[in-house]
């Protein structure tokens, strides 16, 4: 089911208007405000977590915030446009600590980083952190920093904290960060291209180091002087541990081209294996292999991405599973590092029309992340037809929506266009083009100015 | 530390001597164990037993069974060809549900049973029928898809090999970049012998797989020096499979590794590089299905993943020994595999002229970069005039004279040297007639190995003290090949052990080193 | 030192004393011939200090190819040995003669362990020479056995004695060994050093460093000193490092100060510093092995593309006819014991300053219980 809140809507409407006051010609710099912050996560046998996450609180257009202002473990994904070559990120560090963003594999800056040094009791100098912190929160006052990558070049990362990493990244302070050469193309090569996506990214919980560090028995002296024991006992993709009826990834049709990017920031080298399924294994840490290799499995080392390409040929659930048999939460069997593609055939499903002359629709957007909006005709006085935002959220359950056909949006530079399919997985459909209508009553309002039929 | 050798020792002469009670030489079987079936139908039994281990362990264990045989470790190697329409029928007879995956097979439909996680599972004293169609060759795995992380640990795990529609019998694939004269499995486990202890005693609920710690190493189900122990053995009722690969000078090995545990293993074979030329059953080519193993890989340690399977061809020819492996003198006549390139002079060799050139066909033989020593004579070998000369190819296939009629150290006969070699002349690439460039030790410095010949020369024994040596009838080249995770190389606090298995390089001569492939095949209906 | 095993030692050493005949000799075989190149290793014990302060005894290697007189390497060699081991450079076409001299383990004189060297990976190895001791020789205390190789094959190797192996590896006889291709000196796209034949200079190098990625379990080292039974089973290192020290040591761009023990006359033993510097637009190689007797490490370098050109000591092409190339970037890389491979950074475009090299299995960024440490090293680019 879909999880929606008061507080989340307001925020998504203010996320609507921010990417509507994009519209004013402004540069095209993806920006992500992100917080760290810390977040409890509860594990299926019950066990709640202290850790660290990071919520993107805004973003600037093109960017577009996943879960605004929510924190997340994984962090929000990170979605820099194909046109994009630049990405910010403004942190605001709500922990105890300092801490500091990497991006392994993207080169940070026209200067090298400025790397945090201190002093052991030998005089000699060891790294605190690889780049320029955002200070501990002191008091309400809290620590800010900002990164700029200049040259982004496509793939699939991992941001980071690159500040005290080996307790600060298991602490949960990492998210998935990508960019597309094209829109449905990974890399510059037509063996990249897709239909469409699955996101892997795998993490680990070591419970014991997660609650030495929240309750301040980690450091010289204390209870946990290194992460030298680290054993961990969660074992999660996209964040969650498996457990009995987590539900399936949506994984495209039979014969269409689904990449899949395998992230794992977990401290384990894994072997993610497809079973039923062989993959082109395409690149390696968001760079483009020269030759693919057809494989069922990978070799998944820790901090490292792989992308691979299926093309099912058939439909159905393929479960992928860590063959390290990391598949366990905690000492109960049935969960850990497991997942199932769905592939599934066409159904009839699209747009469901609700009342009072509502659209209640599945959205892929450019952040790739399931949303829903629901738009309703607002009879007016005037000849133009009315369409008001409702509500507009994530789509947390996929399950509920799998057998229905993603809508998706684009904005092409003054309006926004909802293509939505007329059936599942069919490329004929129709085009709504939808103008952005500034108001004073607190609502979203959008202006139908066409409807025409489109290839999708 | 002596105790430890002392205790190989004893496993070994234990080895022997059941060798000789059963009327065999010391054999090793060069092919793969395994079952086949004339229907295409295997039935396999889960059930529980006991493996042996070198050190005295004694771990409760569950396995497939081949029908009603004895529970094994690893379960049967299934012997599948191209295209074959394979059904397995699990019968389970363990007091938990049990099941079969087949990673790297499409469309596996099961039938039977009732579902669980991974594929349709056999509850207690049920059966389930998974069938599939064989449709690529290639090496492959299968194990338990039911709390997989604890079944595989108790040993529900094994190999299938499927062979290709072309050359089924020495090509691992369609290809023939995937050739082989002898072929070997290597199927890495490991165990937590506190896991079994808690499964045995009743309290598998007590079990927590992420405190998993294996001290025990397996090759097909056995830890040296049982690997090395024939197959099967009265000794090791649940352990079928040994593994002593073996090959002469200049055959192709084809190793099949599977990584059948939880746990990654670098598999280092000592005396040569492998290529490796498949994984996950398919060949490393950069246009699939057409250009063979093109992007195959030269390493000397391979990563065998869990999960994954890597196919990889060794050999050994001795070239570039840069000593003569034979202890043949230089007037002794050369032998077939001891030349590694043999050609005629397109023009003359002589004191003015320091460079020749070969065919271009024959020219690729000899080496690209390196100087080499080759011998160079008229008329028939060693019955006139020859010369050592160390050569270098300049380019293309120009030779240059790098050094002549002199050799490292010099030869203590039959080095004749002549002024003018006319176009025409042969030369071979070779090592013949050169003697050991260095003097070994006094007997008394050396410790020697169980495997040791006494003598460096292939084929050769040499003298040894009392009690040393001994287990390398045929005075062949041994070479370790195991896990460099050295820890891996215990059984359970015990050194030696662990994953590792002794491959032998016998002499061309079958007349001096007789061995045939005989490899155990269980055929059911 | 605990007296109680000292007297152990003492009186079990007494005993040795009278029962060991000595026969062996110290004999280096170094003939005049062409191409020749000799390197003489002795085999022993010593002391290393660990980047949190902890010292461990270790069994290794020393080189003592300039000492003149033969029989002073009995003394030179004693409680000499390093980790790593002395590193071993030898050019292709070489005739390579390495003598091994074992001086035994002055801490530990109720062992009289043999001693060997596996040159890992020598292609079409023999018996005789490939030090795996149950298929060959190995050398008894007190006496010399010169290996012979005729090296054809360029690349990144390593070696180790291959005697008791878990528990010699484990303690630390583990050095790098590297060929250099007939190709060097020659000049193409501006570079004269390489690290294969590669024909068109896409493996060639300005600078070159090693990264040796290796671990001890220092529950296993103490337990040898102290004669106690070995802890195989329960290994588990806790000192990751490169080239034989934990950060911020892999950084001290000199040789470390000796241990401070009495025992091994201050000696120093960790000659290999992971400092690599090199000027913006130079091409570093980084050559990177892995000698970890427990664990597979992931390294990575932030800030700089990895573009690996060999593994395992073959340059990274496929097979004849087509010799694809099979060279790839990336920005990690899996090792486990006994594999390598070499890395090109290429620093065209990288701004002067600091990067690091680290593992991202990142609970071995700990000197053991000491945070802030580990497989750790920096690169400055100026
Ligand atoms: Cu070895
Ligand atoms: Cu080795």
């Amino acid at each position: 089911m879909r999880k929606r809140s008061a507080m989340n809507i307001m925020k998504r409407i203010l996320l609507m208007m921010l990417f509507t006051l994009a519209v004013s010609g402004m540069a095209s710099a993806a920006t992500f405000n992100l917080r760290a912050d810390v977040i409890t996560k509860a594990m299926p046998d019950g066990a709640v977590i202290t850790m660290w996450g990071f919520a993107c609180d805004s973003a600037t257009a093109p960017a577009v915030c996943p879960n605004q202002g929510v924190v997340t473990v994984p962090g929000p994904q990170l979605v820099v446009p194909s046109n994009d070559n630049t990405l910010t990120i403004n942190l605001t560090n709500n922990l105890s600590e300092p801490v500091s963003i990497i991006i392994p594999g993207q080169q940070q800056n026209v200067t090298a980083m400025t790397p945090v040094k201190f002093t052991d009791s030998q005089g000699r100098k060891r790294v605190m952190s690889f780049t320029n912190q955002a200070a501990a929160k002191t008091g309400s006052v809290s620590g800010t920093a900002a990164y700029t990558w200049n040259n982004v070049r496509p793939g699939s990362f991992i941001y980071q904290s690159g500040t005290h990493p080996a307790v600060q990244i298991q602490m949960g302070l990492y998210g998935a960060m990508k960019k597309d050469f094209a829109t449905g193309q990974a890399y510059n090569s037509s063996s990249s291209q897709y239909a469409n996506e699955v996101i892997l990214f795998y993490s680990e919980i070591d419970s014991a180091l997660h609650s030495a560090v929240a309750t301040g028995n980690y450091g010289p002296g204390k209870a946990v002087t290194s992460t030298t024991h680290y054993e961990p006992k969660y074992f999660l993709v996209n964040g969650e541990p498996f457990s009995a009826g987590k539900a399936p990834v949506l994984a495209g049709l039979p014969n269409q081209n689904t990449l899949i990017r395998f992230m794992n920031i977990g401290l384990s080298d894994l072997t993610p294996l497809l079973q039923g399924l062989y993959m082109n294994i395409i690149s390696e840490d968001g760079n483009l292999l020269r030759y693919p290799r057809n494989q069922y499995s990978v070799i998944l080392a820790a901090g490292k991405t792989i992308d691979a390409i299926i093309t099912p040929t058939k439909s159905g659930f393929y479960p992928v599973y860590d063959r390290r048999l990391k598949l366990a939460n905690g000492p109960s069997t049935g969960g850990g590092m497991l997942t199932y593609l769905n592939v599934n055939s066409p159904t009839n499903c699209t747009a469901n029309v609700l009342s009072n002359f509502s659209l209640d629709l599945p959205i892929v957007n450019v952040s790739g992340t399931n949303l829903f909006a629901d738009l309703q005709y607002v009879p007016g006085t005037t000849s133009d037809i009315m369409l008001k935002l409702t509500d507009y959220g994530t789509i947390t359950d996929s399950g509920s929506f799998s057998g229905c056909q993603a809508s998706t949006l684009t904005f092409d530079g003054s309006n926004f266009k909802l293509h939505v399919p007329l059936a599942r997985y069919s490329n004929s459909g129709f085009t709504l083009d939808l103008q952005y209508v500034p108001s004073t009553d607190g609502q979203i309002w959008f202006r139908l100015t066409s409807v025409s039929s489109a290839s999708l | 530390m002596k105790n430890k050798n002392l205790f190989l020792k004893t496993r070994l002469l234990l080895m022997i001597l059941s060798l000789m009670v059963l009327g065999v030489s010391f054999s090793a079987e060069g092919a793969i164990d395994g079952v086949i079936s004339s229907s295409n139908h295997f039935t396999l039994t889960a059930k529980s037993g006991y493996i042996d281990t070198p050190e005295g362990g004694h771990l409760f264990t569950w396995g497939y069974a081949l029908n009603n045989a004895n529970m094994q470790y690893p379960g049967p190697t299934l012997l599948l060809k191209q295209n074959d329409v394979v059904t397995v029928t699990l019968k389970n007879e363990l007091t938990v549900p049990v099941s079969i995956v087949f990673p790297g097979q499409p469309d596996v439909a099961a039938t039977g049973g009732v579902p669980g996680l991974l594929t349709m599972e056999a509850p207690p004293g049920g059966t389930v029928d998974y069938m599939f169609t064989a449709s690529q060759p290639g090496t492959y795995t299968y194990y338990s898809g039911t709390m997989p992380e604890l079944q595989v640990e108790m040993g529900l795990v094994g190999a299938i090999i499927v062979r290709p529609s072309t050359n089924p019998s020495t090509q691992a694939y369609n290809h023939a970049s995937s050739a082989y004269d002898r072929e070997f499995l290597y199927l890495l486990t490991e165990m937590d012998p506190e896991i079994h202890r808690k499964v045995s005693e009743g309290r598998m609920n007590e079990v927590d797989t992420t405190t998993f710690f294996p001290v025990n190493w397996f090759i097909n189900g056995r830890s040296l020096p049982d690997t090395l122990l024939e197959a099967p053995s009265l000794l090791l009722p649940s352990q079928p499979y040994n593994i002593v690969p073996r090959m002469r000078v200049g055959e192709r090995v084809l190793v099949r590794m599977i990584g059948g545990g939880r746990d990654f293993h670098p598999l280092h074979l000592h005396g040569n590089h492998h290529k490796v030329i498949a994984r996950d059953a398919r060949l490393l080519e950069s246009t699939p299905g057409t250009s063979g193993a093109d992007l195959a890989e030269m390493l000397f340690s391979t990563t065998v993943a869990s999960g994954q399977t890597t196919d990889a061809i060794f050999t050994w020819t001795g070239e570039n020994l840069g000593w003569d492996l034979y202890g043949h003198s230089f007037a002794d006549p050369l032998v077939s595999n001891e030349t590694f390139a043999e050609t005629t002079l397109l023009s003359s060799l002589s004191s003015n002229a320091f460079s020749t050139s070969l065919t271009v066909a024959d020219a690729s033989g000899f080496p690209a970069t390196s100087s080499f020593r080759a011998i160079v004579w008229s008329g028939t070998f060693p019955g006139t005039t020859r010369e050592i000369v160390r050569l270098k190819r300049s380019f293309g296939n120009t030779f240059t004279i790098t050094g002549r009629g002199l050799e490292m150290i010099p030869l203590t006969q039959g080095n004749v040297e002549a002024s003018n070699w006319p176009s025409g002349s042969r030369i071979a690439y070779t090592d013949h007639g050169r003697p050991v460039p260095v003097k070994l030790p006094d007997q008394l410095d050396l410790t020697n190995g169980m495997f040791w010949s006494g003598s460096p020369f292939l084929g050769t024994a040499g003298p040894l003290p009392p009690g040393e040596g001994g287990f390398n009838p045929n005075s062949g080249f041994f070479f370790m090949w195991h896990s460099h995770s050295e820890k891996e190389l215990t059984n359970n606090n015990v050194f030696p052990g662990g994953l590792a298995s002794m491959m032998i390089v016998e002499h061309p001569d079958p007349l001096i080193a007789p061995f045939a492939d005989n490899p155990n095949i269980t055929v059911v209906p | 030192m605990k007296m109680r095993y000292r007297y152990l030692i003492l009186a079990i050493s007494l005993l040795l004393f009278m029962t060991n005949a000595a026969i062996a000799a110290v004999n280096v075989q170094c003939p005049g011939v062409p191409d020749r190149k000799c390197v003489h290793l002795s085999s022993g014990d010593g002391f290393v200090q660990m980047a949190d302060g902890t010292v461990l005894f270790i069994f290794g290697f020393s080189d003592v190819t300039n000492v003149i007189n033969p029989q002073a390497v009995l003394s030179v060699g004693e409680l000499a040995a390093t980790f790593s081991a002395p590193t071993i450079e030898v050019s292709e076409g070489d005739q390579f003669y390495l003598t091994l001299t074992n001086v035994g383990m002055k801490m530990r004189p109720d062992l009289f362990d043999p001693h060997t060297v596996h040159f890992h990976g020598f292609p079409n190895a023999s018996t005789i020479f490939d030090g795996e001791p149950m298929a060959s020789i190995a050398i008894n205390q007190g006496a010399s056995l010169t290996y012979y190789y005729n090296i054809v094959e360029p690349g990144t190797y390593l070696y180790h004695c291959h005697v008791e192996a878990t528990e010699h590896m484990q303690m630390g006889m583990l050095g790098n060994l590297y060929v250099h291709p007939s190709q060097n000196g020659k000049s193409i796209n501006g570079f004269t050093k390489f690290v294969y034949n590669d024909g068109d200079g896409s493996t060639g190098y300005d600078v070159e460093f090693p990264l040796q990625v290796g671990s001890f379990d220092p529950r296993f080292h103490i337990a040898n000193l102290e004669i106690e039974p070995l802890p195989f089973a329960g290994m588990k290192d806790t000192y990751p490092m490169f080239n034989g020290r934990g950060y911020p040591d892999t950084v001290n761009p000199g040789v470390l100060p000796s241990p401070l023990i009495a025992e091994n006359n201050f000696k120093p033993s960790q000659p290999i510093s992971s400092l690599i510097t090199a000027t913006k637009g130079q091409r570093i190689l980084l050559r990177i092995s892995s000698v970890s007797t427990v664990d597979f490490h992931t390294v990575t370098v932030l800030g700089i593309p990895m573009k690996v050109v060999g593994k395992d000591a073959r340059m990274l092409r496929g097979p004849a006819p087509d010799y694809r190339d099979l060279s790839y970037y990336t920005n990690s890389l899996q090792l486990g014991g006994g594999e390598t491979a070499d890395v090109i950074l290429d620093t065209t475009g990288i701004s002067p300053g600091t990067y690091f090299v680290y593992t991202t299995n990142l609970e071995h960024l700990s000197n053991n219980e000491e945070d802030f440490g580990g497989m750790m090293t920096e690169i400055i680019i100026n």
